[in-house]
């Protein structure tokens, strides 16, 4: 985390979380930090004796919002629960952080922090304080298809002073599967980066939880001698089984049990059922590992040999370079036709082989898609890229801002690749259609680099809590319609009120989350014309404005928007009416409302007049010169002029003296 | 002049409603009966008119109208008299060798013949004065709507046609 909450913080030192819960920012309890949360006091006004803390999340990270409503209903089970989330207001940087306040019912950790070693627990002991406590929760997970993706040896508590029964640790400040070791990770979920390991499948949590019960029974890390990659390979080669429980003299009814759930294959892996029958005294003979098929002959890449594709396919990731070479020189087939009989991949790879061009972004589409046809269950590669499927959009959102990756995905997106791997998977499975369409949701934006639309779109609609991540309001946490204008109000009041409110990121997170804002408004947004740009912004913000609430006031926003409008007045031709919009603008500005700054400056009336005004005006200006032009051609004194109106004239003249004659004849006669 | 007046006729043929030269007059016949001896004295005494309406060239007949309303006018004393006797035709004959009647009449339509001819010299005069004070009042006015709408107003490479 890069802000640390500490006791140096002399501004405000609490802040209210949902109006209610009061979180002390300036009093940490390292003893309940997670990974990527630092844990503070808190408590409940309403309830003083009730004992709170709260977990504040990374700057760069949210809350898994989708499940924190859920969880926070499963009460009296073992397990931490979060009472509420939302974010708070961070004095030391002026912006907001997300937190999650929980209640603080439980005890120490199982495991010491930060512990490396520790005495390693006996197989009783594990069963009686850890298996059979945990087993409620567990399965109240599995019944509500909620997935913890953060069960750890050392995210195991005792539920009170007695020591006697474990609950589960917190699950919901990061991301699902962000904060797990590789060593607790299936090999699929290993190979992921840890933002690409998505929400979770079933089988998932018992993996990690066999993983943590070795741990527990290893006194630590089984395998301190090796690394991340090293860890998987070895998974990948002698199964999780044998690579972690090395060195442990395990009985056979622990044995089953640490078989049954670190099982690599997840159709084989122990399921609740199978668990609660192990707890509940059904004991039967271990399984034994299924271990990947292996080739009649090794292939040799980067200076070593393997014998497995599921082997290969790891290591050809880890080298992009070497994988291009293999590929193309047709080895690759070769051996999985000769040493597997696989004529449908082998076939498979030569058709990319002879179709990929020879651009670096070709070469890698075809890596890429040479790695999915070689084992369709590992997650989508490309480059440094690697996310489980339905990990993707999370591992976009949490990696966006890596200058190296966000191109990655981009061209994934672009290729679209994760819908080829989808495809190629076998029997689709029924959460593949909201998949599928979220893929093609999101290649659909990515193919359109537009303001409102492109790789921010992609990002928003596919992760709807995201916060936006615009730089301006970035810090602010805003992941809601209505967090937007206070955010460009707070923007504004600190003196960031320079160049124009809404970037792509703002309008991107808009139209996301306002599916009836104008296609109109984007197209300004898009246009050149700097007068036409920042009509479509305020128009924008105005429409957000009246979506969520239109009684609000935002002074600061309103006058930083009131100085980008000269264009747009500008852009009138009438002058006097310039004057005016102008002194109705500086009016408003301070007023706080965009709706009405809106109305005065995007009046189609008043446009439609300016504009024929304008015409008419023109027209009469050209009438003019016309005039001029032919009064100083002569045309006033030119021979046909002056005889056409001196007929007239004379006309005029002999009627008039006709008239006044008859009327003196008139009167003579009559007198 | 005939062709002119072969050019003219079909066009005022075909532009001049009302009703056909037949009709007209054979619905005077019965005025003109009645009012013979007027029509006489009428006759006589508005012969410039005639000739002013054949030497008129112009489409509205500027000059016959000149010279006939006051031609007119100085043949209504003569009316007025034989009016005054009766209107009979031997009153109609004596006003007709009237000197005094054709003084009037013609001096009347001579007055009227003046007023065409001395026309055209004046207005020269007068509009050679006022150019100036034209120009400059309409430059004034162009100037006020370029300061009103702009220096745009003076692009003529888009927006409106003038008006006809």
């Amino acid at each position: 985390m890069s802000e640390e909450p500490s006791a140096d913080a002399t501004s405000v030192a609490s802040a209210l979380l949902s109006g209610r819960y009061r979180v002390h920012i300036d009093r940490p309890l390292p003893t309940l930090d997670s990974p990527l949360a630092k844990a503070v006091e808190a408590d409940d006004p309403r309830s003083p004796g009730r004992a709170m803390f709260a977990l504040v999340c990374d700057p760069n990270l949210i809350p898994r919002f989708d499940v924190t409503s859920q969880l926070s209903r499963l009460v009296r089970l073992p397990m931490v629960v979060p009472v509420d989330a939302g974010a708070i207001a961070w004095p030391a940087t002026g912006g907001r952080r997300f937190a999650i306040v929980f209640d603080f019912s439980m005890g120490e950790r199982l495991v010491p922090p930060g512990a490396v070693r520790f005495p390693a627990w006996r197989e009783d002991r594990v069963i009686r304080e850890v298996v059979t406590p945990l087993i409620p929760a567990l399965r109240e997970l599995n019944s509500r298809s909620l997935h913890h993706r953060a069960i750890r040896a050392d995210n195991l508590f005792y539920a009170d002073s007695s020591r006697t029964a474990a609950v589960l640790g917190e699950c919901v400040s990061v991301p699902p599967g962000l904060s797990q070791p590789v060593l607790y990770e299936p090999i699929d979920a290993a190979i992921a980066r840890p933002a690409g390991r998505g929400p979770g499948r079933v089988g998932d949590d018992l993996y990690n939880f066999g993983v943590a019960l070795v741990v527990l029974l290893s006194g630590g890390n089984p395998v301190p001698d090796l690394d991340d990659e090293e860890i998987i390979a070895e998974k990948i080669r002698a199964g999780t089984y044998a690579a972690l429980v090395r060195h442990l003299r395990l009985s056979l009814q622990m044995m089953e049990l640490l078989r049954g759930l670190l099982c690599d294959d997840p159709k084989d892996r122990w399921t609740m059922k199978d668990l609660e029958l192990w707890v509940g005294g059904r004991h039967l003979s271990p399984k034994q590992p299924t271990l990947p098929p292996r080739a009649a002959r090794s292939i040799e890449f980067a200076g070593r040999e393997y014998w497995t594709r599921l082997a290969l396919s790891h290591a050809m990731g880890l080298n992009w370079s070497d994988a291009a070479r293999l590929i193309s020189s047709g080895d690759l087939e070769n051996w999985l036709r000769r040493s597997f009989g696989d004529e449908e991949s082998a076939d498979s790879i030569q058709t990319l082989s002879a179709f990929a061009g020879g651009t670096p972004e070709n070469i890698d589409r075809l890596i890429s898609r040479a790695l999915m046809v070689l084992e369709p269950t590992f997650p989508i590669r490309y480059r440094r890229l690697s996310a489980r499927l339905e990990g993707l959009p999370q591992a976009f959102a949490i990696e966006y801002d890596d200058d190296e990756l966000r191109p990655a995905f981009e061209e994934v997106l672009r290729a679209k690749l994760p819908q080829s791997l989808l495809q190629s998977q076998a029997g689709p499975p029924a959460e593949h259609g909201p998949l599928m369409k979220t893929f093609d949701m999101m290649s659909f934006f990515v193919e359109r680099p537009l303001v409102g639309q492109g790789l921010e779109r992609a990002l928003y609609e596919s992760n709807r809590p995201w916060p936006c991540r615009s730089p301006m309001i970035a810090r602010d946490g805003v992941n809601d319609l209505e967090s937007i204008l206070p955010a460009l109000e707070r923007v504004a009041q600190r003196g960031g009120a320079s160049g124009e409110p809404v970037d792509s990121h703002i309008a991107a997170f808009c139209y996301t989350h306002r599916k009836s804002l104008s296609e109109s408004i984007m197209r300004g947004l898009n246009d050149r014309d700097m007068a036409a740009r920042r009509l479509a912004i305020i128009r924008l913000l105005a429409e957000v404005q009246r979506a969520t609430g239109p009684s609000q006031r935002y002074p600061a926003l309103s006058a930083w928007i009131a100085g980008l409008l000269p264009p747009i007045i500008e852009s009138f031709h009438n002058r006097f009416f310039r004057i005016q919009l102008g002194q109705e603008v500086e009016r408003l500005a301070g007023d706080g409302s965009l709706v009405d700054l809106q109305f005065i400056v995007d009046s189609l009336t008043a446009r439609s007049a300016d504009t024929n005004g304008f015409a008419e005006a023109r027209r009469e200006y050209m009438d003019l010169a016309q005039s001029v032009a032919w009064l100083e051609s002569g045309g006033l004194v030119s021979r046909e002029h002056v005889v056409s109106k001196s007929r007239q004239a004379a006309t005029f003249v002999s009627a008039t003296f006709s008239g006044m004659a008859i009327l003196i004849l008139s009167i003579a006669y009559v007198i | 002049m005939s062709s002119q007046t072969q050019t003219a006729k079909p066009r005022q043929s075909a532009g001049k409603k009302g009703l056909p030269w037949p009709v007209t007059a054979l619905l005077l016949l019965p005025v003109v009966v009645v009012l013979l001896p007027t029509c006489v004295v009428l006759l006589i005494g508005m012969v410039p008119t005639a000739v002013a309406y054949m030497v008129d060239r112009s489409r509205a007949h500027h000059q016959a109208i000149t010279v006939g309303v006051l031609n007119f006018c100085g043949t209504l004393p003569g009316i007025v008299d034989l009016w005054e006797r009766g209107q009979t035709y031997a009153a109609a004959l004596r006003i007709s060798t009237d000197a005094l009647y054709w003084l009037t009449a013609y001096g009347a339509a001579a007055v009227g013949w003046g007023i065409y001819l001395v026309m055209p010299p004046i207005l020269a005069t007068y509009f050679a004065m006022t150019t100036a004070r034209r120009v400059v009042v309409l430059r004034r006015r162009q100037e006020k709507l370029v300061e009103e709408w702009g220096e745009d107003i003076r692009d003529t490479t888009s927006g409106a046609a003038p008006s006809d």
